[in-house]
């Protein structure tokens, strides 16, 4: 069954509403803050590649508020164990028995902060629980609610002492995205104190189920069949660019759909167009793309490929 | 390096007009007009000219080069344009293509003969080096580019001889460069050596088989199929004349002076295959006329070789005094060049022909094979040839009977006509019907040969004898025709001058042997008449009237008084206020079609657009008609200049010019063609206002030249700045 447009029109206003609650505390970040939003309302994770001290916790919270759920944040550690993470059976002496002490990531919105200077172990173990939505703790599964969103964070300049995410890892995360600095006008509003409220002070904007209804409603968006077309021919690109070693997989253009979906939705429309497509493919794909190493070497980034790839590629011919 | 191969295969194209042209001067417009093709495509790639530019461009270029390369003999100096030669070029712009496919060949640097192998080349070149450097190898649309010398090659096998296989050659040449042309479009032809092998292997195979399925020889082409401009009309017959020379004032007048030939040689005047029962006429092949600019092979052609020259007194037209079939032909005098340009020739029959009046005192010289001389004792060794005439209309009653009764005992075709033909002479005696002489009526019509044949003794003269002589000659099996010309009179002497007079005009026959046409002479000696013994008077003492010949519309063809062009261009000559009129009229008309020529292309433009745009509207179902207003809204904006790349969206292709009706255009498009909703007839009409609204808009901020670029651009056919950009770009 596909979204009727005055259905489109209702999660554009709620879309609207979010993204505005949230930038009273995140000023000038209206692409990120929709972005991330898209990735929430696609059930998908985002990866915020980002300098410290840019309001990546912020915007966790403030998220987390807006859609009335919990938040947590990890600061993640090479001295970091999974069980830290997801949580440890405790031996209750009094009763006699295991109790499980759920961990951090039993929250609707989890800031993973710094996930790359944990050991693949936690990592892996967080990684497990974003594509799961569940927690198996001596042989029993704890689910961890809904909505379930990981909000990871990876700093750009300090690699020392870091363990590198894995492609398959990568590919996990619907979006990579990031929050910057605020350009110079938006750091003087900042200076002024304009920011209207603290993330913590935010009214809830919908309840977490009505987020998951909206998620479910998203998946009723329209999507014709050559804009799965011109999906296929993006992700098959990155495949043949010569600047590339390993393309985007069929879960990346499943992604790009998905995120379409609610980018569409958001504008209003009950059916994807390729401008849809067009907006989210390089945060959608950029991350999964492993470049060549000589490529690299000579400043081509994984986002120059997905641009030159948009430029050259036409977008599916209208009928004559 | 594409660019070159491309243009090469342009140049190797027009290698089959070479047999028409037969000339260095070929090469010379040829190779001038590629290279100038080649090198005007490759500034305006560089400079991303618009093809409006492009197009003055090259009209300017084929002004400038154009009488140096194409009329060189108008050139001053060889290299310097001139306005007479500009006229000739641009009237040969428009006229040469018919010219060139209805003049015999070849026509070397005639009049602006070589303006069409010049204009191939140019246009080749220039359209050829566009494509190939301006369409991106990704679209696949630069294969256009190969069409070019595929098109070229067609025109100039089609503009060329009928004959010959050196088209087939060239066509192998061209497909190879084509095929080279491809392989190289990928990456080069040394990095995908295996392709281009296997490619050229291809079309040398293709080429190869259309060497073994298209003929050779005798192709059909324009010049074959064409209608000739000079067409004899029906029932023309100067052997119905013949009395009139003989016996008329012209029999002491001197009609021409003839240098270079000797007693008992012949002069032709017209040479008559075609016996309608009536007259003999010029028929079959002989009545094609096709004009000759210079010389003529004489090849395959049996005779001896005779140069001689000839000035023409009081002889009237159209006929031109020939002494055989023509070598070459050259007029003298003042008049020569207008001589020239009206003078056709009839190769199958050796005659020729001016359209226009000749005066006394036009001279010519020629070269020509005379038809060999076979006497009646040498026919029998003769056998019939395999020429092929109209079969004759009516055979004269009495002429068979004659034949069986002459050439009784005779088996072979050449000793029946030895002897039909020596009983004809023994039987047969000369008078003019003059009134001094025994009657004889004029004519040759099939009563006149019948009471010819009836009557005794047998009276007539050349007309008749040469008439039935010809009938004889091709009932007894040998294509035969008759000759009507002077005899060299004797006395004559080697290389002396000597004026003819309508005395000297005979008629004679010739017949097609295993060896070529050869002369018969079929005339009865003149000698005293004996009385007429007439088993029916009244059919000797009052022949038939001779059937006079149906009157002339076309009245060059059997006007044997005055020249008529003569009095045509007294008035004109004497009225300058109509010469006046006259050239002001002409230079007017000349202004329009060259306006009119320059226009029409601009005008064709329009009317494709004008046709796109009406098929986009009326399209089936109003999802098309939507997409199509979108089609036509981008197309519009590609033409006002706007950059409208392929990959990008409707949205991102509307926004560039901030208009409110282009986004919505841009919106009812992408609905159309990415919703599950049905298009609706307001969806139809909003799409269509806002096209309309879209274009308004774009060219109110434009000035008027600009608003006339915009509308006869061609970038929305695929000639878009952007996409060369974008190779020029990649090429860096």
């Amino acid at each position: 069954m596909s979204m009727k447009p005055e259905q489109a029109a209702g999660f554009q206003k709620v879309f609207d509403k979010l993204v505005e609650n949230v930038e009273q505390v995140l000023l000038g970040k209206n692409r990120t803050v929709r972005l991330a939003f898209t990735a929430m309302l696609s059930g998908g994770h985002l990866l915020l590649e980002d300098f410290p001290g840019t309001g990546k916790t912020s915007l966790a919270r403030a998220m987390a508020q807006s859609v009335q759920g919990s938040h947590s944040r990890i600061q993640f550690t090479p001295d970091l164990l999974p069980g830290d993470i997801t949580g440890v059976s405790i031996f209750d002496q009094k009763q006699g028995v295991f109790e499980f002490h759920r961990g951090p990531i039993f929250s609707n919105i989890v800031l993973a902060d710094e996930i790359n200077r944990a050991s693949p172990k936690t990592q892996s173990a967080l990684l497990e629980v974003m594509e799961e939505h569940q927690v198996t703790v001596d042989g029993v599964t704890h689910e961890t609610g809904e909505p379930f969103m990981v909000i990871a964070t990876q700093n750009p300049i300090e690699q020392a002492g870091t363990y590198r995410l894995p492609e398959a890892q990568l590919d996990r995360f619907l979006m990579k995205a990031s929050l910057g600095y605020p350009d110079h006008a938006s750091t003087m509003r900042i200076l002024e104190g304009s920011a209207k409220k603290a993330a913590g002070e935010l009214d809830g904007v919908v309840p977490a189920d009505m987020v998951v209804k909206l998620i479910e409603l998203a998946r009723t968006v329209h999507v014709d069949t050559e804009i799965n077309d011109y999906v296929s021919r993006i992700v098959e690109a990155t495949r043949f660019a010569p600047e590339v070693r390993l393309g985007a997989s069929v879960r990346g253009a499943l992604a790009l759909i998905r995120a379409s979906r609610v980018h569409a939705a958001a504008q209003g429309r009950h059916f994807v167009i390729p401008d849809d497509v067009k907006a989210l493919a390089d945060s959608v794909l950029s991350h999964r793309l492993v470049l060549d190493p000589e490529a690299e070497f000579d400043g081509v980034t994984a986002n120059n490929v997905v641009g030159k790839i948009l430029i050259d590629l036409p977008v599916g011919a209208p009928a004559e | 390096m594409r660019a070159v191969i491309v243009a090469l295969a342009v140049l190797v194209s027009l290698v089959p007009l070479w047999p028409v042209y037969h000339s260095p001067a070929f090469f010379v417009a040829v190779v001038g007009g590629a290279l100038l093709g080649s090198v005007i495509a490759w500034i305006s790639a560089l400079r991303q000219w618009s093809v409006l530019r492009t197009t003055l461009v090259v009209v300017l270029a084929i002004l400038i080069f154009g009488v140096p390369l194409a009329v060189p003999t108008a050139a001053l100096f060889g290299f310097l344009p001139t306005l007479p030669g500009l006229l000739t070029l641009l009237s040969g712009v428009v006229l040469s293509w018919k010219q060139l496919v209805t003049i015999m060949p070849p026509v070397g640097t005639y009049e602006a003969l070589l303006v069409p192998a010049f204009l191939l080349a140019l246009g080749g070149c220039v359209l050829a080096v566009s494509l190939s450097l301006r369409l991106t190898k990704q679209s696949g649309r630069s294969s256009l580019a190969a069409l070019v010398p595929v098109f070229t090659l067609g025109v100039s096998i089609w503009l060329g001889s009928g004959q010959g296989f050196a088209a087939i050659v060239v066509s192998t040449v061209v497909f190879v460069l084509i095929a080279f042309w491809f392989a190289s479009a990928t990456r080069g032809i040394a990095r995908s050596g295996l392709r281009a092998v296997g490619i050229v292997s291809v079309a040398t195979v293709v080429s190869s088989a259309i060497l073994l399925v298209v003929p050779i020889t005798d192709r059909s082409v324009w010049r074959n199929s064409i209608e000739q401009p000079f067409v004899l009309q029906e029932g023309t017959s100067p052997l119905s004349e013949y009395r009139a020379f003989v016996t008329g004032e012209f029999s002491s007048t001197d009609l021409l002076t003839v240098t270079g030939l000797s007693a008992g040689d012949r002069v032709s005047l017209a040479t008559l295959d075609n016996y309608t029962g009536v007259n003999f006429t010029v028929g079959g092949t002989a009545a094609d006329f096709t004009r000759l600019p210079g010389s003529v092979s004489t090849a395959g052609v049996e005779g001896d070789a005779v140069r001689a020259q000839f000035q023409l007194q009081d002889l009237a037209g159209p006929w031109l005094p020939l002494p055989g079939a023509l070598g070459s032909l050259t007029f003298i005098g003042q008049n020569a060049q207008s001589l020239t340009d009206h003078f056709y020739y009839s190769r199958p029959a050796a005659t020729g022909a001016l359209t226009v009046g000749f005066v006394s005192g036009d001279s010519y010289q020629t070269s020509a094979m005379a038809a060999p001389l076979v006497t009646l004792s040498q026919l029998a060794d003769q056998a019939p040839g395999t020429a092929t005439l109209p079969a004759p209309a009516v055979i004269p009653e009495g002429l068979d009977a004659f034949i069986a009764l002459s050439a009784r005992g005779e088996t072979t075709p050449g000793g029946r006509l030895q002897a039909t033909l020596e009983a004809l002479a023994a039987e047969g005696y000369v008078s003019h019907g003059a009134p001094d002489e025994v009657p004889s009526a004029s004519g040759h019509g099939a009563n006149r040969i019948a009471a010819l044949f009836a009557s005794t003794p047998m009276v007539g003269d050349a007309e008749q004898y040469a008439s039935a002589a010809a009938l004889i000659a091709t009932q007894t099996g040998f294509p035969a025709r008759v000759v009507m010309g002077f005899l060299i009179p004797q006395g004559t002497g080697a290389d002396a001058a000597v004026n003819l007079t309508g005395a000297d005009m005979t008629a004679w026959i010739e017949i097609s042997t295993e060896q070529g046409w050869v002369a018969v002479n079929p005339n009865p000696d003149a000698r005293p008449i004996p009385e007429q013994q007439p088993d029916d008077p009244t059919e000797v003492a009052f022949p038939q009237t001779a059937v006079e010949p149906p009157a002339q519309e076309e009245p060059q063809l059997n006007d044997n008084t005055v020249p008529e062009a003569a009095e045509e261009e007294q008035p004109t000559a004497s009225d300058p206020v109509l010469h006046i009129v006259l050239a002001i009229v002409t230079g007017v008309s000349w202004l329009l079609l060259i306006l009119g020529l320059s226009v029409s292309p601009f005008l064709g433009i329009i009317a494709l657009k004008r046709r796109r745009r009406s098929q986009r509207h009326s399209a089936e179902g109003n999802r098309a008609q939507v997409e199509g207003a979108w089609s036509e809204m981008r197309d519009v904006m590609t033409d006002h200049g706007v950059l409208t790349i392929h990959s990008a969206t409707r949205t991102e292709t509307a926004s560039q010019i901030g208009l409110q009706a282009a986004s919505m255009v841009a919106a009812l498009g992408d609905k159309a063609q990415y919703s599950p909703d049905p298009v609706s007839d307001t969806d139809v009409q909003r799409a269509w206002a806002d096209v309309m609204s879209v274009e308004l808009e774009l060219g109110a901020g434009l000035t008027r030249w600009q608003r006339i670029q915009a509308l006869v651009s061609l970038k929305s056919f695929g000639w878009s700045r952007a996409r060369f950009t974008k190779w020029r770009g990649s090429r860096r």
